[in-house]
C-alpha cells in the first residue's frame, strides 16, 4: 500500500505545481491524524471524540517554538520533537486520572477535553494569539543550507518540498503501525478491545495498555499537528480543532474500518474527497445548471453535508460495521455480535 | 462580592442547574437501559426548539394576557414533549433497534451520526445564524424587592414545569408497573423478558419519556434564554450529559444532583472567575469528581459478570 | 526462576519429576483462603470459606449450581474483593505492595497537578505576557537570566515596562493597571523605578524605600529629577497588595493541586490494587466458565498475548524492533507453539480462535493460561459442554499439567473427572463448606449427598 502511494507520487508530480499539491499535502496529514485515532478507536476500541485538540495542541506548541515573536526559535524538528513528546505527556496527563473508568465515560471526557482545549486556546490570548492564530509558521528547515541549497526558501516557493515530507512522515507513521500491530503491545491492545477482564487475568495490565494507546494516538496527532501548521504556516484560529474535525476524522477511520491501516486511509480519501473535490463540484454543477436560483440552503449541495456524513455512519454501522476495508479481527467481531457481555 | 451577590449567583445556578437537569434526564435514562450514550438527546432538543419557535410564530404569540401566555406555554411544552418524544421513539426504532446485540460502538456511532442528521435539519430549519425567541415572559423580579434578589418570571418557569415534571417522573419510576418494568430491565433485559416484560415496549417507553422531557426544557431552554441555533444542541448537550456522568449515569436523582451540581459551579464560575473559563472548571471538576468516585454521585458500583 | 516454571508449562517433558513429593515438602501451603466471605448487596454468595491448596496437588471445589464456586475463583483472581477474609498465596497477599515508590509517584503526580493549578491560579497568559512578550519588546537580546528576573518580578508584583502603537508604557505586573506613558524607554524605565519606589513605600510605610526626595540629597540628579504622573490612593492601595495577592494565588493553587493529585494518585492506586493483572503476575492464572478467548485473534496470538511478559523492551524497542525484542518474539512464538502442542492444539496455530470448535477452545484456553507461566492454574468447569471422550482427555491434561509441576485448582461437575484426577475435594453448598477430603470420603459423605440429592423436605 505504502508502496503503491510512493510508485505514485512521481507520476503526480506534473500536477503538483498547482492547487492539487497542497490538497494532496493535506490529505497526507489528515491520514497520519487518522491513523493516531485508530490506535485508540481501532486497535483498543475506546472511543476518542476529541483527538482534533491534540492536533491543534502540535500545531500550537509547533508555533510557540518556531515563530519569530517568541525567543525560542528551535527549528522544525527539534520543535516537532518536543511537540510531539508534549501532546504524548497532555494524552498521558488526560488518560491517567480517566482510562479506568468504564469504556463510556472515556467518550465524553474526550469530548470534554477537545472542547475545553480549543477554549483554552482561544482564552490563552498572550500565548496563542488568541481567535489570530500564530504566524508566520516559518517552514521546515528555514535557515539551514545544504549545498547552497536554502531549504527554508524551497520549502517555500514548491510545494512538492511539502508534499515529499507529509508522504515521508506518512509512510514512517504506516511502518510504525505496522510494526505494532505486529508487536507484543499490538496483540495487548487488541486483547483489551475483545476482552479487558480476560487480557487482565492473563497478566496484562489493561490500564498501562490502555495508556499507551492514547499516549501514541495523542503524539501522532500532535506530529500530524506539527505538518499542519508549518504546511499552513499558520496554526489558523483555534475554531480549526473543534468537534467537527474529530468527528470527521473519526468518521473517516470507521468508514474505511476500524483497525485496517488501508482502510484508514482510504476513509480519510473519501472524506476529504467528498469535501474538497465532490461538494465544490456539485455545487458549481448545480448553479451551472441554475436549478437553485433563489440561493436556498436546500438546493445546495454541501449545505447537506453534515445530514450525508451522519447518514454514512448510521448506514455504515448498521450494513457495514467493519468498514470498507475491514482489518482482519475486526471483520469477524462486528459480524458474529457477542451476546451480552 | 457580598453575601447576597453570591446567594444571587446560586440562584441563578440553581435555575439553570434545573434544566441542565431536564435534559441530563433523557441521556441517564436511556444509558441506564441500553447502555447507550444518546448523543442526539440535545440535538433533539434544538428540534424541540425550532418547533417551538414555529409554533410560537405560526400562531402570532406575545406576551399579551398572563392567563393566555401560561396556557400557550403549557401547550408549547406539551406539543414539542409529544414531538421530541415521537421521535426519540423513531429513532430508536430505525436506527438503534437493529444494533441491539451489536457491540457498543456500533449504537453510538450511529447516534452521533442522527445527532449529525438532526443538526442538519436544524440548519435548513433555522438557518446557520442564531434566532432569537419571543420574549412571551416579561423579566420582572417575582421576589420582594427589599430581599435584593432577583428571580423573575422566566426563573420561576423554569421551576414551575420542571420540579413537577422530575416529581412526575419519580413517581413514575418508582410506582407505576412501567416504572418497575423499566428499573428491571436497567438490571438485566433477559430476566427481565424472561418473567414476562416486554423489553421492546419499556425501551420505547424510555425513548419517549426522555423525549418528552427533552421537548419541554426545549421549551424552557428557549422562553429562558430567548436564542436559539443550530448548534446549541451540542453545547447543551455537552453540559447535560457531563451532568449525568457526574451525578452517575443511570441514576435519576443523580442526574438531578448532577444538573444542580453543574449549574451552581457554572453560575459560581462565570461571577468570580469569568464566563470564558467555565467550561474548563466544569470539566476540572469532572474529572476530579471521577477520580475519586468513577461511579458518579450517586452511581452504583457495576459488577462484571464472570 | 519464573523463567524455569514458564519452561516448563510449555516443556512438561523437561521436568516431570516434580509434582506431589516436592510439594509435601513445603510447609505452608501454596494457596490458602482464610474466612473468605463475599456478600452482594444482601445476598451472601459465599460464606466463611476455608480453603488450602497444597503446592503439586490438583483440588476440586464442587457443590450444586450457586454455591459460589465462581464467586470464590473470582476472589482470587482479583476480579471481586471479598467482603472479608484474605487470600494468601505462597504466604503473601496477592495485592500490591504499598512501597515508598507509591508515594513517590503519588507525591510527583501531586506536584505536576500542584503546578498547573498554580498555573492557572497566577494566570498562565499574563505570566507568559510578563515572562516572554515583554523580553521580546525592547530589541535587546532575550536571555534566560532577563527571563527570570521578569518571572521574579511578577510574583513580587514589581511595575513593568510594555509597548503599545510605538509606546513605552509602565504597566502593573499583571498589565491591568497602566500608571504611565512615555514615548522614550529611558525616560519609562526612569519612571518605573520611581513609582515602584512609590508602590514599595506604600506598601511597608513611609521612610523605609528611598523615594525622590532621598535620590536628591544623593545626588541621583536624573532619578530626581522624574517627574512621576499622579497615582490615586486605591490603585496604589491595590498595586501594594498585589504581592501578596499572587503569592497567595500561587501557594494556594499549588497546595490545593498537590492535595488533590497526591490523594487522587492514591486513591487511583488503591482501587487497582487488586486487580486481576496484579493476581496473574504473581503466578495464578485462570480459564472462564463461558470461554473468553480474544476470539477474532488468532489460536497462536491468543497464547501470546499470555506471553506478553517474557518479550523484553518498551514501546519504542517495538516499534524499532530491536535485535533483543526480535529474539524476544521468536521465542515467545516458541512457546506458544509448544504449548499449543502440549494441550493438543498443535497445525491450529493459525485459525481464528473463535472459529475453533468448543473443546478445542476450552483447551486453547488453558494453553493460554499456562502461557502466562503460572504456578497455580485455576479451571472453572474445563469439561462443561464436552462428550466422554473429550472429557477423558481433559482429566488426562489436567494429569500432565500437575506432572509439569503447576497445582490446580478446578470446578467441575463432571464427577468422573473430579473423581479422577483430585487429590482432595472440597464441596460448597449455598456459600459454605460443608465438606472436604479425599474423594473417596467427600463421596461417602451424607451432608453431600444430601446437597447434591436434596434434603428430605
Amino acid at each position: 500500500m505504502t508502496l503503491a502511494v510512493l510508485a505514485v507520487a512521481p507520476l503526480c508530480l506534473p500536477a503538483l505545481g498547482g492547487a492539487l499539491g497542497g490538497q494532496v499535502t493535506t490529505l497526507f496529514i489528515y491520514c497520519i491524524l487518522a491513523l493516531g485515532l485508530n490506535v485508540m478507536v481501532g486497535y483498543t476500541g475506546l472511543v476518542h471524540l476529541g483527538i482534533a485538540s491534540f492536533f491543534g495542541i502540535g500545531a500550537y506548541l509547533l508555533a510557540i517554538l518556531t515563530v519569530p515573536m517568541y525567543p525560542f526559535q528551535i527549528g522544525f524538528l527539534p520543535a516537532t520533537a518536543v511537540a510531539v513528546l508534549a501532546t504524548a505527556g497532555i494524552g498521558l496527563a488526560l488518560g491517567a486520572p480517566t482510562l479506568r473508568l468504564r469504556g463510556d465515560y472515556l467518550a465524553i471526557v474526550t469530548l470534554g477535553f477537545g472542547e475545553v482545549a480549543k477554549v483554552t486556546l482561544r482564552n490563552l490570548e498572550q500565548i496563542t494569539g488568541g481567535m489570530k492564530g500564530l504566524n508566520p509558521v516559518p517552514p521546515p528547515g528555514a535557515g539551514v543550507t545544504i549545498g547552497g541549497l536554502d531549504l527554508g526558501k524551497e520549502f517555500a516557493i514548491d510545494p512538492r518540498w511539502f508534499y515529499y515530507l507529509a508522504l515521508a512522515s506518512l509512510a514512517g507513521v504506516v511502518l510504525l503501525m505496522r510494526r505494532l500491530e505486529g508487536s507484543r503491545l499490538g496483540r495487548a491492545l487488541v486483547a483489551v478491545r475483545e476482552d479487558e477482564l480476560a487480557a487482565q487475568a492473563m497478566g496484562i495490565s489493561a490500564t498501562k495498555v490502555k495508556l499507551s494507546a492514547f499516549a501514541m494516538s495523542s503524539a501522532v496527532a500532535g506530529l500530524a499537528g506539527c505538518l499542519y501548521a508549518a504546511s499552513l504556516s499558520t496554526t489558523a484560529d483555534p475554531n480549526a480543532y473543534d468537534f467537527n474535525r474529530s468527528i470527521m476524522v473519526l468518521c473517516a477511520v470507521i468508514l474505511g474500518g476500524l483497525g485496517s491501516i488501508p482502510g484508514t486511509l482510504l476513509g480519510v480519501a473519501i472524506l476529504v474527497g467528498f469535501d474538497t473535490v465532490l461538494a465544490p463540484w456539485a455545487d458549481s454543477w448545480i448553479q451551472q445548471w441554475n436549478i437553485n436560483p433563489t440561493g436556498s440552503s436546500l438546493l445546495s449541495f454541501s449545505g447537506w453535508r453534515l445530514a450525508i456524513f451522519g447518514l454514512a455512519l448510521v448506514l455504515v454501522m448498521r450494513y457495514r460495521p467493519a468498514g470498507l476495508i475491514p482489518s482482519r479481527r475486526m471483520a469477524a467481531e462486528l459480524h458474529d455480535a457477542p451476546e451480552g457481555h | 462580592m457580598s453575601a447576597q451577590f453570591f446567594l444571587q449567583q446560586c440562584l441563578i445556578g440553581l435555575t439553570n442547574g434545573a434544566l441542565i437537569a431536564l435534559v441530563a434526564l433523557g441521556y441517564t435514562m436511556v444509558y441506564g437501559i441500553i447502555g447507550l450514550i444518546n448523543f442526539a438527546h440535545g440535538d433533539l432538543i434544538m428540534l424541540g426548539a425550532c418547533l417551538a419557535l414555529s409554533i410560537v410564530g405560526a400562531l402570532g404569540l406575545a406576551a399579551v394576557d398572563p392567563a393566555v401566555t401560561w396556557v400557550a406555554i403549557a401547550g408549547l411544552v406539551l406539543v414539542c414533549g409529544l414531538a421530541c418524544g415521537s421521535l426519540n421513539v423513531a429513532v430508536d426504532r430505525i436506527v438503534y433497534k437493529p444494533l441491539r446485540n451489536a457491540p457498543k460502538l456500533a449504537p453510538l456511532v450511529s447516534a452521533i451520526g442522527v445527532s449529525f442528521i438532526f443538526m442538519n435539519i436544524g440548519l435548513f430549519w433555522l438557518g446557520s445564524a442564531d434566532r432569537s425567541f419571543p420574549e412571551l415572559l416579561p423579566s420582572d423580579n417575582v421576589l420582594p424587592d427589599d430581599w435584593g434578589l432577583q428571580f423573575t418570571q422566566k426563573d420561576r418557569l423554569v421551576v414551575l414545569i420542571v420540579v413537577p415534571l422530575m416529581v412526575a417522573l419519580s413517581i413514575l419510576v418508582r410506582w407505576t408497573k412501567l416504572g418497575k418494568a423499566m428499573r428491571a430491565v436497567s438490571q438485566d433485559p433477559t430476566a427481565a423478558a424472561l418473567v414476562g416484560v416486554d423489553v421492546d415496549r419499556v425501551i420505547a417507553a424510555t425513548f419517549f419519556i426522555g423525549g418528552f422531557l427533552g421537548g419541554a426544557a426545549s421549551v424552557v431552554y428557549s422562553l429562558y434564554i430567548n436564542t436559539i441555533g443550530f448548534q446549541m444542541g451540542f453545547q447543551n448537550g455537552l453540559y447535560a450529559f457531563t451532568a449525568a456522568v457526574l451525578g452517575g449515569i443511570g441514576s435519576i436523582p443523580g442526574a438531578v444532583l448532577g444538573g444542580v451540581v453543574i449549574g451552581l459551579v457554572r453560575a459560581l464560575a462565570s461571577a468570580y472567575v469569568g464566563e470564558r473559563w467555565t467550561g474548563a472548571i466544569v470539566f476540572a471538576i469532572l474529572i476530579v469528581i471521577l477520580v475519586f468516585r468513577p461511579e458518579g454521585l450517586l452511581g452504583r458500583r457495576v459488577r462484571e459478570k464472570v | 526462576m519464573a523463567d524455569a516454571r514458564r519452561d516448563s508449562a510449555a516443556n512438561p517433558a523437561a521436568r516431570n519429576q516434580s509434582g506431589k513429593k516436592a510439594a509435601s515438602a513445603s510447609s505452608s501451603p501454596l494457596l490458602d483462603l482464610e474466612g473468605i466471605t463475599v456478600r452482594f448487596g444482601g445476598l451472601v454468595a459465599v460464606s466463611d470459606l476455608e480453603l488450602d491448596v497444597e503446592e503439586g496437588s490438583i483440588v476440586s471445589l464442587i457443590g450444586p449450581n450457586g454455591a459460589g464456586k465462581t464467586t470464590a475463583f473470582n476472589c482470587v483472581s482479583g476480579i471481586y474483593s471479598p467482603t472479608s477474609g484474605s487470600v494468601r498465596f505462597r504466604g503473601k497477599r496477592l495485592e500490591r505492595a504499598f512501597t515508598p515508590g507509591t508515594i513517590l509517584k503519588a507525591l510527583a503526580v501531586g506536584l505536576l497537578t500542584g503546578l498547573l493549578f498554580a498555573a492557572a491560579a497566577v494566570d498562565l497568559d499574563r505570566l507568559w505576557m510578563a515572562v516572554v512578550k515583554r523580553g521580546m519588546i525592547t530589541g535587546e537580546p532575550f536571555t534566560a537570566s532577563g527571563a527570570m528576573e521578569r518571572l521574579r518580578g511578577y510574583f513580587r508584583a514589581e511595575l513593568a515596562i510594555d509597548q503599545m502603537a510605538g509606546k513605552w508604557r509602565v504597566v502593573s505586573a499583571d498589565g491591568s493597571d497602566v500608571l504611565a506613558i512615555k514615548r522614550d524607554l529611558a525616560l519609562a524605565r526612569l519612571v518605573r523605578d520611581g513609582l515602584q519606589a512609590k508602590v514599595t513605600a506604600w506598601r511597608t510605610g513611609p521612610g523605609t524605600v528611598p523615594d525622590a526626595s532621598d535620590l536628591a540629597t544623593t545626588g541621583d540628579a536624573a532619578a530626581a529629577s522624574v517627574v512621576l504622573p499622579p497615582v490615586k490612593d486605591e490603585v496604589l492601595d491595590r498595586l501594594a497588595a498585589g504581592k501578596s495577592r499572587i503569592r497567595f494565588r500561587g501557594w494556594a493553587g499549588l497546595f490545593a493541586g498537590m492535595l488533590l493529585g497526591t490523594t487522587g494518585t492514591l486513591a487511583v492506586w488503591q482501587r487497582g490494587r487488586r486487580s486481576p493483572h496484579v493476581v496473574a503476575r504473581a503466578g495464578i492464572s485462570r480459564t472462564f466458565q463461558n470461554i473468553r478467548l480474544f476470539s477474532n485473534m488468532s489460536v497462536l496470538e491468543n497464547v501470546l498475548v499470555g506471553l506478553d511478559r517474557t518479550i523484553p523492551g518498551g514501546v519504542l524497542a517495538m516499534l524499532l524492533r530491536t535485535p533483543a525484542n526480535r529474539r524476544g518474539e521468536a521465542e515467545a512464538k516458541r512457546r506458544a507453539l509448544a504449548a499449543l502442542d502440549f494441550v493438543g492444539l498443535s497445525g491450529n496455530a493459525n485459525r481464528i480462535a473463535g472459529q475453533l470448535p468448543y473443546g478445542d477452545q476450552r483447551r486453547l484456553e488453558i494453553a493460554r493460561a499456562l502461557a502466562t507461566g503460572a504456578q497455580l492454574l485455576l479451571l472453572d468447569e474445563p469439561a462443561a459442554g464436552m462428550n466422554p471422550s473429550e472429557t477423558g482427555d481433559l482429566a488426562g491434561l489436567i494429569e500432565r499439567i500437575r506432572a509439569s509441576g503447576v497445582t490446580v485448582l478446578l470446578i467441575e461437575h463432571h464427577m468422573n473427572v473430579v473423581m479422577r484426577v483430585s487429590d482432595r475435594v472440597a464441596v460448597l453448598d449455598h456459600g459454605t463448606k460443608i465438606a472436604e477430603g479425599t474423594p473417596a470420603e467427600v463421596r461417602r459423605d451424607e451432608k453431600v449427598i444430601e446437597a447434591y440429592l436434596g434434603g428430605e423436605a
